[in-house]
């Protein structure tokens, strides 16, 4: 059974189909490519998976349960997370404590007890905390712990994004194009941390990307969706042969 | 062992032992010394005694900005709290020491009901409602005339009564002459369990959840945060110290008209946690405390007040819009 | 009697969609709500009062005073207090705080200049028409006409001059709009005077019905904010359709239900319907 399943996703904005019926598949431990010219529908996907917008038709089904009509953070709960387009973290907060307040799905106390931060939630603090320097330490944040996040420089905030998924420890992450505004430093060292989260913690991945040669080189299967329709599922290296995903990206070729 | 040094709850709190001790004798001070040395001056216990009700009230305020929401309605719970208490007390002859946690609790449950509406609406929506929501209840005040009292108001409130377990006197009535004295004491304990649990509240992981959706409430969502419960968490905390500020005026001045409470009393808890300065959660204490002082002061030129009132104002914004207290290095950053 | 509502209806929201207008043009170039608004509406009535009734300028030289004061303040306020402010500030509820403060500034001036006397002004047109079995006062044909010649005029300004694209460039996308070379700072003086300017005019126009006094600015504002929420923030149609509504609701309310219950029954039904309209008839989402 596939981990994620979306049959006949569609979502119109006005007359426009942003997602036009479309069908695919995850399976665990895969890392699924999803690409496309822009205002192909990519990112209204993940906003569509994680409940940001309300599908006008279709079934998003997670784990063989239909999550269609689950709000934001019950599909959190349930194991999916996401990353932004645009950069979304906490600002204000230090690296650390955005990491920890990521936690929150993993506290077994209550709210009154963390309100009185009894023994039972001063033990459990500590445990988090520990645990976010274990992720910090595992995507390279560690040195950075106690920064700003508004001081931070680009790169590492979308590193931080990451971590704050990690922390959530869910089954399927979205990546929201991660790899963009990089540079090739900073790309090599994702492209690890993304694999190693694959193969170590056996998370399922969703990446929209538009830098082709990370995508090829990460993912197992690849999607190509434009306008709002999947053009194309293939494998990587299937995927530059097709024609249609050419034309889509390059335009047709008129004699 | 590093692992030890965890387990110690003011450690985590970020409270390091000696300071906890300088405010715990600062408070001690002010617990002590005041009465003391004025305990024939009513007129300074007065202004006092009403600085400290409108940092209760500010104080709820406050914690509606730390989610990022600018609440122009306090006076609306501060009201739902008045009459509450005005009404058990004179209608149903109930006690004080009763109607007091009645009223916060009512007023809590109201603002637990508006905030499922409320809280949806963003921005400026949730501001301007909030307005209009003082204005509310006072025309509901007004029209509810046989239980309010309409515009004739509730009168002659009693103070508080004595509480007696068999011939032990817990708490002497307020009923004698030297009230002044025990409604500073009644006040400024309330007003210290306010803001400790504020304060406990705030430094808790639920203080952070708090912050985490002024910051950003989409993430605070992905990450499996249900941000509809704790936006009303906020707000119905907001309403019971809007609540019990409402009762503890009643009692003090005695009476209560549809519009003791309106438009203008709601902006100044706002303008009380601004001066202070938003991030610190002694902010509203410190605004109500300086610009009802200040008021006494220019009482003598009633006319202006209004005038000075609103120079203040723009001058605050304009110089020091993030409050009096982020004028001093922040060393002591209650984020 | 359903007529004579229905007409003071027309007669009410064309001038109240004149003052949505001026808040909502505010809004939309600044993204602050102009707490000052009612407060310039004031002004307008006290502008009415001086010239009109005492000095017996016609209603066009009023018009003009009106929106010279008010362009006045606005250009003084937008250039040396919220241009200021929004540039120092950490948060952006301190520019919301500023705009309560200049409009408690503008009462407690007004309030120590004009006293709180309330005053009246004489009829501009004596007469009373009888049609479709109401009475119309002749003057009030004159509000509503005036009204409506306002808001035509202002609608035209928005759409067809120069500054009136670049006020809507501006309240679509601020960046953009720097970019394409457009002095930000002095358009959104520009804006911000122009809906002042409506806020007063609006007041000197209302001024010949109802009473003159230097409080009246509160109430004023907060009807205003009603029919922003009503019809939607930042978008013009809204603001018209808000004014009317409201003006419907307040003149069928009186008639109906009579004096305090008719708000009564206006806040609840606004609460209600932002359960299920948050955003207004026409508006966006403002975060």
């Amino acid at each position: 059974m596939a981990l994620l399943e979306v049959r006949n996703l569609t979502k119109y904005f006005g007359g426009l189909a942003a997602v036009n019926n479309l069908n695919f598949e995850v399976n665990e431990r895969e890392i699924l490519g999803l690409i496309g010219p822009n205002g192909a529908g990519k990112s209204t996907v993940f906003n569509l998976i994680t409940s940001y917008y309300k599908p006008s038709k279709g079934i998003i089904i997670f784990n063989g349960k239909n999550i269609t009509n689950l709000k934001t953070h019950q599909i959190a709960q349930l194991g999916i997370v996401r990353t932004f387009q645009k950069t979304n973290v906490f600002m204000d907060m230090s690296v650390s404590k955005n990491i920890n307040i990521a936690h929150h799905l993993k506290c077994k106390t209550s709210d009154w007890e963390k309100f009185i931060f009894n023994y039972k939630a001063r033990k459990e603090e500590q445990e988090i905390i520990k645990n976010t320097d274990e992720i910090m330490e595992s995507i390279g944040l560690l040195p950075y712990k106690s920064e700003q996040a508004k001081n931070l420089p680009h790169g590492l905030l979308r590193l931080l994004e990451i971590g704050i998924a990690l922390a959530v420890e869910p089954k399927l992450i979205l990546l929201d194009e991660p790899f963009t505004g990089m540079n090739p430093n900073e790309t090599n060292k994702l492209i690890e941390t993304v694999k190693s989260i694959q193969q170590k913690k056996g998370y399922t991945i969703i990446l929209v990307e538009h830098n082709m040669p990370v995508v090829m080189e990460i993912s197992d299967r690849i999607i190509v969706m434009n306008f709002g329709n999947k053009i194309a599922e293939e494998r990587p290296i299937e995927i530059l042969k097709n024609q249609k995903v050419i034309e889509a990206y390059i335009g047709k070729d008129t004699e | 062992m590093s692992s030890n040094k965890f387990l110690n709850k003011d450690r985590l709190l970020k409270l390091k032992d000696n300071k906890l001790i300088i405010i715990i004798i600062i408070v001690a001070i002010y617990f002590v010394t005041i009465p003391l040395f004025f305990r024939n001056s009513s007129y300074l216990l007065s202004v006092i005694i009403y600085s400290s009700i409108l940092s209760c009230a500010s104080l709820g305020v406050w914690l509606t900005f730390s989610i990022g929401r600018i609440n122009i309605g306090q006076a609306a719970f501060v009201g739902i709290g008045g009459y509450t208490t005005a009404i058990l007390m004179t209608k149903f002859d109930i006690s004080f020491w009763i109607s007091f946690p009645l009223s916060g609790i009512i007023a809590a449950f109201f603002s637990l009901l508006l905030g499922f509406v409320l809280l949806r609406l963003k921005g400026i929506y949730f501001s301007m409602i909030t307005l209009t929501l003082t204005n509310l209840t006072n025309l509901v005040f007004l029209n509810a005339g046989f239980i309010t009292r309409g515009a004739n108001g509730i009168m002659n409130i009693p103070r508080p009564g004595a509480v007696n377990i068999g011939n032990f006197t817990i708490i002497p009535s307020f009923r004698t002459d030297n009230y002044y004295i025990l409604f500073y004491y009644l006040v400024s304990i309330i007003l210290l369990i306010c803001f400790i649990s504020i304060w406990l509240l705030y430094n808790s992981r639920i203080g952070w959840i708090f912050r985490a959706l002024r910051q950003s409430e989409t993430l605070t969502q992905s990450i499996g945060i249900n941000i509809i419960k704790y936006r009303i968490m906020a707000y119905t905390i907001c309403g019971f110290l809007g609540g019990i500020s409402g009762s503890l005026f009643v009692v003090y001045i005695q009476n209560i008209f549809p519009e003791s409470f309106k438009v203008a009393d709601s902006i100044n808890y706002m303008l009380y946690c601004f001066l202070g300065g938003l991030d610190y959660i002694f902010g509203p204490i410190l605004g109500s405390f300086l610009l009802t002082i200040f008021f006494e002061m220019l009482r003598g030129i009633q006319k202006y007040q209004q005038l000075f009132y609103s120079i203040i104002l723009i001058c605050i914004m304009l110089w020091i819009p993030n409050g009096i207290l982020s004028i001093k290095l922040s060393k002591n950053k209650e984020k | 009697m359903i007529n004579q509502m229905i007409i003071n209806a027309i007669v009410l929201g064309s001038t109240y969609a004149l003052i949505a207008l001026g808040l909502t043009l505010i809004f939309g170039i600044m993204k602050i709500i102009n707490f000052a608004h009612g407060q310039m509406y004031m002004l307008g009535t006290f502008v009415t009062y001086y010239i009109y009734n005492i000095s017996g300028y016609n209603f066009f030289i009023v018009l003009l005073c009106t929106i010279f004061v008010l362009t006045f303040i606005g250009v003084v306020f937008e250039r040396y207090l919220f241009q200021r402010v929004l540039i120092h500030a950490k948060r952006e509820e301190v520019a919301m705080l500023l705009s309560v403060g200049t409009a408690l500034l503008i009462e407690s001036c007004a309030l120590i200049f004009f006293g709180e006397k309330r005053r009246g002004v004489k009829p501009i047109v004596e007469g009373v028409y009888h049609i479709f079995n109401a009475y119309i006062p002749v003057q009030r044909i004159f509000i509503f006409l005036v009204s409506i010649s306002a808001i035509v005029i202002f609608l035209l300004l928005m759409q067809k001059t120069r500054t009136g694209r670049a006020l809507r460039a501006l309240a679509q996308d601020k960046e953009v709009t720097y970019l394409m070379g457009v002095n930000v700072n002095k358009l959104s003086m520009i804006g911000y005077a122009i809906g002042a300017s409506l806020a007063g005019i609006s007041g000197a126009i209302l001024a010949l019905e109802y009473p003159i006094f230097a409080g009246s600015g509160t109430s004023i504002s907060i009807k205003a904010f009603t029919m922003i929420m009503i019809g939607g923030a930042g978008v013009i149609p809204g603001a018209i359709i808000g004014g009317f509504i409201l003006g419907i609701f307040e003149s069928f309310g009186y008639g109906i239900f009579g004096g305090t219950q008719t708000y009564l029954l206006i806040y609840a039904f606004l609460i209600v319907f932002l359960i299920f309209r948050p955003n207004g008839i026409m508006g966006k989402p403002w975060g």
